[in-house]
């Protein structure tokens, strides 16, 4: 008894031991900078000098600012048009594999090597293919007698822009996760389907969805915490504009604290972007009881 | 033990003797070597670091050499830095003990940080050298405009760099259009490049900075020079744009020329660099920027390289020329006064007939005017002309107009010019949200 005790003991320090790394590194880049980042948000700080204390004034300023609201929209409908693009075709692009669409192995490959490629060239690429005057697309849009649209230059389209390119890079991440969840679906259940004579988009609604539906929400949800804190993409492409036309919550984030020098108010931009984000997800999970499935 | 044995043994220990005694002689002689210049010349080594926009970097580089030629116990490390990688992180660097001894700033993106820097002593007061070197001499009424209470913090390393329209000869001779004289028949020309199948301005609007270097040479044709500079200044707060309508009116006419078509097609999306591909590819008549890329567009064009300013808009107000030295300012942060020394020393160099020369055998302008026209004349002809008119006494001068705003007003009143000619905002919605930006914040 007392030998498994023992044992169980050094299995358990073992294991403490094993996690302590990441509990150092978490602890301090994590927890710790949140705190940081917490405690500043209610400072004024421009980073040299003394911090001063200005109670919740960074948060009263936040809620009066304009600019916040106008990134907090922008944010929605990327993020939004993002997760149902994403999600949409990300779907898609996995039942075309499941169903085994000639070439579907090549294909498998061939869609996910997006989600691989630097955003700084994804960049380079999309701003070249759009270039209003030597773009092939907009070169293939006047032979074919159509006006290409400002796809980076008007403020009506240049978001919509924003969500295809992220589109076209990314679904291959959901569409992966949820091929290998169509992929454990036994094939028992498809056959019985096809004795009653079902047809394609009923096996989708009935069968299909519903049994990868665990991963299809996590995924989801993924999406939503990745396509929030969207950056990269709007930084490289637009820099937030035309204006700020594409000013995202992180851009704005960003310029505050970077540009700006207001590191008391950026942190305070950050503390209610986190809070925001975990409430959505906390409200996702709700809404979708995502724990019961 | 035999005594051929201790023999032997003795002879091994006087080898080895004689091997140690002579490396040891060798590599004293070898580390003597070495240190001989410095030590030579009772000094020791004093390694400057520095930190450069990369633009600026082409011409300091051969300037190094010369010193580290003429000054042989002064070593430069160098690093290059683009502007706003280097402005991210200007703050951690100044604070840094081991940070740069010196290193390049944007004035303009500075006004509010630099009081704070120079009050906490990182960086140093710069006024024994000016005196000690008398480089008050060069644009003295720009100088005076960036102390800091009176003092100097900066080196002024900028050159005279104006804003300009440049035109494609070729294209004004086949189309049969004059250089304008006046804002009526610039838009005459725009609207003729347009109707024969040019762009008429290629601008990229898309890196939102050309547009704000058009913006600040309309507003200095539409406001009288004295209000304008009240509200670059920001003497005696409150100056507001909104009081002076003509600097709604410049945001007005950068509209109005969108809605004429007088920008090239789609450059709300194009960078800059797209936008003078157009004008170097002979598919737009003009381009505005400015003499800082003289040099650029004189080799895509040649001969046909052309230039003039924004002719006056309002009668009484004349063409003037806007001078743009905000963003060639080192500072120095260096505890070590033998470091501040050989950094100022480097900069008399920067600042001397030896080191213009260097500059405007690169294509850029120098900031002396005190070379003649012989002197000028082996350069382009546009440096010759600009020196020309600047020295002439015949155009107003002054400062680009963002100059001494805070930051977030500097900043963003390139993204509000874009909003104003994408036709988000209305001119005078963009003047109230910069009075707004710019009178708030200055100063912690």
């Amino acid at each position: 008894m007392t030998i498994i005790r023992s044992l169980n003991v050094r299995k358990q320090v073992t294991a403490y031991l094993m996690i302590l790394p990441a509990v150092i590194f978490l602890g301090f880049f994590m927890f710790y900078a949140a705190f940081e980042a917490t405690r500043l948000s209610f400072y004024s700080w421009y980073g040299i000098g003394e911090k001063t204390f200005v109670g919740l004034a960074n948060f009263r300023e936040l809620f009066n600012d304009p600019r916040f609201y106008n990134s907090l929209y922008k944010t929605g409908l990327l993020a939004g048009g993002r997760v149902v693009g994403l999600i949409g075709m990300g779907f898609l692009l996995a039942l075309a594999l499941h169903k085994r669409v000639t070439g579907w192995k090549v294909f498998r490959v061939i869609f996910y090597l997006n989600c691989v490629i630097s955003l700084t060239v994804v960049g380079l690429l999309w701003g070249s293919l759009l270039n209003p005057v030597v773009g092939p697309i907009t070169i293939l849009l006047k032979m074919v007698h159509l006006v290409p649209p400002g796809w980076l230059g008007d403020p009506n389209v240049v978001i919509w822009t924003l969500i295809g390119i992220g589109v076209w890079q990314f679904s291959g991440f959901p569409m992966i996760f949820l091929y290998a969840s169509m992929e454990g679906i036994p094939t028992q259940v498809y056959e019985a389907a096809a004795l009653d004579g079902i047809t394609p988009l009923k096996e989708v609604w009935y069968i299909t969805l519903p049994l990868i539906k665990p991963v299809l929400l996590t995924i989801t949800l993924l999406q939503i915490i990745f396509s929030l804190a969207v950056f990269d993409i709007v930084f490289v492409m637009t820099k937030g504009g035309p204006g700020y036309s594409t000013e995202v919550l992180t851009l704005y984030m960003y310029r505050v604290a970077f540009r700006f020098h207001r590191f008391g108010y950026g942190s305070c931009i950050a503390v209610v972007f986190v809070l925001g984000t975990l409430a959505i997800a906390y409200l996702f999970i709700r809404a979708t009881r995502l724990k019961e499935a | 033990m035999s005594s051929k044995q201790t023999k032997a043994k003795r002879s091994n220990v006087l080898r080895k003797l004689v091997v140690f005694v002579v490396s040891g002689v060798l590599m004293t002689t070898l580390w003597a070597l070495y240190l001989a210049p410095t030590v030579a010349s009772g000094e020791e080594t004093i390694t400057v670091k520095t930190i450069w926009f990369a633009g600026q970097h082409e011409w300091f580089q051969p300037l190094i050499e010369i010193f580290e030629k003429t000054h042989p116990n002064v070593k430069f490390e160098v690093t290059v830095m683009g502007v706003v990688q280097l402005e991210d992180i200007t703050i951690q660097l100044m604070t840094d003990p081991e940070g740069p001894d010196t290193l390049m700033a944007n004035y303009g993106t500075w006004t509010t940080v630099l009081p704070v820097l120079a009050e906490a002593g990182f960086i140093v007061n710069l006024d024994p050298y000016y005196e000690k070197y008398g480089w008050w001499e060069f644009l003295p009424e720009h100088l005076r405009t960036h102390q800091i209470r009176g003092s100097m913090y900066l080196f002024s390393v900028g050159s005279v760099f104006v804003p300009v329209v440049y035109y494609n000869k070729a294209i004004f001779r086949e189309i049969g259009a004059d250089v304008p004289t006046t804002w009526e028949e610039f838009y005459a020309v725009c609207g003729k490049l347009r109707s024969e199948g040019y762009e008429p301005i290629a601008l990229g609007n898309r890196d939102a900075y050309p547009a704000y270097h058009i913006y600040q040479g309309i507003a200095a044709r539409t406001v009288p020079m004295e209000d304008y500079e009240k509200v670059q200044r920001f003497t005696s707060a409150p100056y507001k744009m909104a009081d002076y309508p003509g600097f709604a009116k410049a945001f007005g006419i950068l509209r109005e020329m969108e809605e004429k078509k007088y920008w090239a097609t789609g450059s709300a999306e194009m960078a800059e660099v797209d936008a003078q591909q157009l004008f170097f590819g002979g598919k737009a008549g003009m381009v505005c920027s400015g003499t800082w890329s003289m040099n650029t567009f004189r080799e895509a064009l040649g001969d046909d390289l052309g230039f003039f300013i924004f002719p006056p808009i309002e009668k009484d107000i004349p063409a003037s020329l806007t001078v743009s030295l905000s963003d060639e300012f080192p500072l120095m942060s260096s505890a070590k006064p033998e470091v501040r020394d050989a950094v100022a020393e480097f900069f008399d160099l920067v600042l001397s007939k030896q080191g213009q020369v260097v500059r405007m055998e690169l294509g850029n302008m120098p900031i002396r005017t005190d070379f003649t026209s012989a002197e000028l004349e082996k350069y382009d002809p546009i440096m010759l002309e600009v020196m020309r008119m600047f020295s002439s006494g015949e155009y107003p001068v002054t400062d680009e107009l963002w100059t001494f705003w805070n930051i977030e007003a500097a900043t963003e009143i390139q993204a509000l010019g874009q909003e104003v000619i994408a036709g988000i905002k209305t001119p005078e919605q963009v003047v109230e949200a910069l009075d707004k930006l710019a009178t708030r914040a200055r100063g912690f």
